[in-house]
């Protein structure tokens, strides 16, 4: 038992250099079991978290791909955890966001990490706060992107975790019923109208925009931004518009 | 089906290294591995052998499993090579697809775990990677104690 807790010692304190090899493992092993990070010390939290969520083929993981390049040409650091649904009847996943991002692949100041929801419904997956916490622990992280699984209206998880919140809606979404409905546009403290390239994308940033215009007084500014993430279009907007809310 | 035995899902990275586009052989297994429980890190042909290192060292894989039906497996050995050098030789890698016999030796030799030619049975391959993937983790939990 004795020699179990000296070489966790010895594992955190390799995690805490930087080692990706290490966090990697780490990750997955809280993944599996939420007790592993017990001993690490409740610290203030070193990475922003950044969360995107939106239906699935919207577009979630070409706008982060190019808000990591936007990221990275400011200097600063990013992990990247993206989750995918699991199968019901298996139990298995088939984990394909990073595909998206995979120009970073050669910069070591980028982290991507793929997850399984493992049938966990929210929109991520059960541990996600502790690998949030073992990401933060390592301090070498600054930014940290949460993509949820393609989400409904009610996938919202993510509004208690991130400490800034991306709705990604593509154009043509569902008229203007759709936009009145509680749920995930009310999580949003960005939305971004991906493929603005469509020529329906003016009429439903409109239509987001009067949705906004029904809430109460004084209700906080959402920002609405067209981007066309696979042709970069929009990107500067978004991660400015992200950064006034984070400072 | 049966999560085989492991505790965890395994995680399994199913690609192809080199220039052959022809994927249909690797969207099968990796269909089948989902099915039997695991989580599947797919990408499309053409990758790179630093870019698979990187990837698997990123993502905590337990097996590597490449598609080769146009000789690709022949730069098998550099990739084995490369995950030694970044201290990744826990991870198994298995090939399937069109491998000529007399290149079973050459492969095996450079620590390839196992070798699926066509008429292999799903079972045969989900039950190779589950046992595969167990013993890589067991390097792991052994080299770091955790």
């Amino acid at each position: 038992m004795e020699q179990h807790s000296k070489d966790k010692e010895r594992f955190f304190k390799t995690l805490k250099s930087g080692n990706v090899r290490t966090l990697a493992r780490a990750i997955t092993l809280v993944e599996n079991d939420v007790s592993f990070v017990e001993p690490l010390p409740k610290q203030e939290n070193y990475s922003q978290v950044i969360g995107f969520t939106g239906a699935p083929g919207v577009g979630k993981s070409t706008l982060i791909n190019s808000y990591i390049d936007a990221l990275r040409k400011s200097g600063r650091t990013v992990a990247v955890l993206c989750v995918d649904p699991s199968s019901p009847a298996s139990g298995g996943a088939f984990l394909g966001d990073r595909l998206r991002m995979n120009e970073h692949i050669a910069d070591p100041a980028v982290y991507i990490r793929s997850l399984s929801a493992r049938s966990h419904l929210g929109g991520l997956c059960k541990n996600i706060s502790q690998i949030i916490q073992v990401i933060n622990y390592t301090e070498k992280w600054d930014i940290i992107i949460l993509e949820t699984v393609g989400a409904g209206q009610s996938e919202v998880e993510i509004a208690k975790i991130a400490d800034c919140k991306i709705v990604v809606v593509c154009p043509g979404y569902g008229d203007e019923m759709q936009a009145m409905k509680a749920g995930i546009l009310e999580i949003a403290d960005i939305l971004a109208v991906n493929k603005a390239d469509m020529p329906e994308a003016s009429h439903t940033a409109k239509e987001l925009k009067s949705m906004l215009q029904l809430r109460p007084a004084g209700a906080r500014n959402v920002p609405i931004i067209l981007t066309v993430a696979s042709q970069n279009q929009g990107i500067e907007n978004l991660l400015n518009s992200i950064d006034a809310l984070l400072n | 089906m049966s999560k085989k035995n492991l505790k965890y899902p395994a995680r399994v990275l199913v690609t192809k290294i080199g220039l052959d586009g022809h994927d249909r052989g690797s969207r099968i297994v990796a269909a089948y591995l989902r099915d039997a429980g695991m989580e599947v890190i797919y990408t499309p042909p053409w990758q790179a052998i630093d870019s698979i290192v990187t990837l698997a060292l990123q993502e905590d894989i337990d097996v590597i499993g490449l598609s080769s039906l146009a000789t690709d497996h022949l730069i098998v050995p550099d990739l084995m090579k490369s995950l030694k050098a970044a201290n990744l030789d826990h991870i198994k890698v298995i090939i399937g697809g069109i491998i000529p016999e007399c290149e079973h030796g050459m492969l095996r030799e450079a620590g390839v775990g196992e070798i699926f030619e066509p008429g292999a049975q799903r079972e045969e391959i989900v039950d190779c990677v589950a046992a595969l993937a167990a013993k890589a983790r067991q390097v792991k939990q052994e080299f770091e104690g955790v």
